[in-house]
């Protein structure tokens, strides 16, 4: 039995967008799976999401995207480019130590500008020169060369001005390499001729031709590949607010502090692809009369942390003793994931020894 | 029109002023949609629509092609002065032929 159309949408159809949107699955599934049990290590995960990335932008650049109603009004689109501008002005302006994991969601805001951009402009900027028509070849010329005048002139600017005007300045501008500034730089010079054609751009009174079937599909395909890809560091970021921790049982190991003496430390751990894996420990002597938390070389409460995508602070760190002579050693930390690095969670980790150097609950 | 929208005019369409021209009242005429225009011109369906409104000068090649699928010399649809309407290109010459007989 052969369907209408049936032939056609798969002749059409990249096979490399159906291998991708399986990978998509993949994916997902991988990111599901690693909540609860982390058959995949967070490299793995990061390496999938970094291949599943690289897929989304080729799947999208092939495919032949229409404005759609939204995209084509004027308004719409120079709001777009607004954001994207704001965006890259926050990125070039706020110091590196204030802007912290917001890089990650000011990426994931310029992503989904650029595909919005990309939507607006028919993806005039990316196409292949046989895909583009005269019009539409002069066009981009257009915005090319406005956009590299931009942007070579005033990277150049900021760099005489700031080289040459003052030692902040001169600091700020060592420091841009690395940090904001350059991030802003790179989305620049991929988004700009797109937003200068959106901002341009009169509205479009020629409605889009009825889309195929083909061209339908390969749309949605695109489109659920890119909101996977924006979503995916979003809810990895969540899980790690949301998903419970596993405290291990507290340990007890010899050190060569004497034989009364020993180190004794909690694992907690945050599985996912954004998780961390905190020890958290203290070295204690005790006799049958007292027992204290001691210096052991120079490093009196353990607070190592092992992290993927998230920062573990200690909030506060400390130990005391009970009526019954118990020392009660307890840390709380604050988890927070890169992505959404303005939501913490207070992660407590707590143990006690008793007066004869035994662990209780 | 001032240098400075001459100039603009320029820009937009690669040329070196604003063509008129008579494509919608062909395309109309011929009862073809835009996009069936720009698939028979190799063009996007967006183009026609600026070729339409006077925001886009074509290339010699386009100009050719759209004379080649509407059977008329390129004078008849593109000019550098504002076109007639048709239907007075049609009839005034003959209401003036009836005036001069009389």
């Amino acid at each position: 039995m052969v369907f209408p159309g049936r032939g056609r949408i798969l002749s059409s159809i990249p096979l490399l967008a159906l291998v991708l949107g399986l990978a998509a699955l993949a994916l997902t599934t991988a990111v599901l799976s690693g909540i609860n049990q982390p058959a995949l290590s967070s490299g793995d995960l990061t390496l999938w999401y970094f291949v599943f990335a690289v897929g989304t932008v080729f799947v999208v650049r092939r495919v032949s995207s229409r404005p759609g109603p939204w995209l084509s009004r004027r308004l719409v689109r120079r709001t777009v480019v607004a954001v994207a501008g704001l965006s890259c002005l926050v990125l070039l302006i706020t110091p590196p130590d204030l802007l912290g994991g917001t890089v990650a969601l000011l990426l994931i805001v310029l992503a989904l500008c650029n595909v919005l951009l990309g939507r607006a402009t028919s993806q005039i900027t990316v196409s292949l020169p046989r895909r583009l028509d005269e019009r539409q070849g002069s066009l981009r010329d257009r915005a090319f060369r406005s956009a590299y005048w931009i942007v070579a002139g005033s990277a150049g600017v900021l760099v005489v001005v700031s080289y040459l005007a003052t030692d902040g300045s001169r600091a700020w501008l060592g420091a841009a390499v690395e940090g904001g500034p350059v991030v802003a730089f790179i989305a620049l010079l991929i988004c700009l001729p797109a937003m200068l054609i959106a901002w341009l751009e009169p509205d479009r009174a020629t409605p889009a031709p009825p889309a195929t079937r083909a061209s339908l599909f390969a749309g949605r395909l695109a489109m659920t590949m890119v909101v996977v890809s924006l979503l995916a560091p979003v809810v990895g970021a969540a899980t790690v607010l949301t998903v419970p921790s596993q405290v291990g049982p507290a340990g007890q190991y010899l050190t060569p502090m004497g034989s009364e003496c020993a180190h004794f430390q909690r694992v907690t751990i945050i599985s996912g692809w954004f998780g961390t894996y905190s020890v958290r420990g203290a070295n204690v002597c005790w006799n049958d009369h007292h027992v204290r938390v001691v210096d052991f070389q120079g490093q009196r409460i353990s607070c190592d942390t092992t992290a993927n995508l998230v920062t573990v602070s200690t909030a506060a760190c400390g130990a005391r003793l009970d009526s019954k002579g118990t020392l009660r050693v307890t840390y709380a930390a604050m988890v927070r994931p890169a992505v959404l690095s303005f939501l913490s969670r207070k992660l407590d980790i707590t143990f006690a020894v008793d007066r004869r150097g035994r662990l209780r609950s | 029109m001032t240098a400075r929208r001459q100039a603009q005019d320029a820009e937009a369409g690669g040329g070196s002023g604003r063509l008129y021209n008579r494509i919608a009242v062909l395309r109309a005429e011929r009862e073809l949609s835009r996009y069936q225009l720009a698939d028979a011109v190799g063009v996007n369906y967006q183009t026609i629509g600026y070729l339409e409104r006077g925001e886009y000068n074509p290339s010699l090649e386009l100009a050719l092609r759209l004379a080649e699928l509407f059977e008329l010399p390129i004078e008849a649809i593109f000019s550098r002065e504002p076109l007639r309407p048709m239907s007075k290109e049609l009839y005034t010459p003959a209401r003036d032929r009836a005036l001069g007989s009389r």
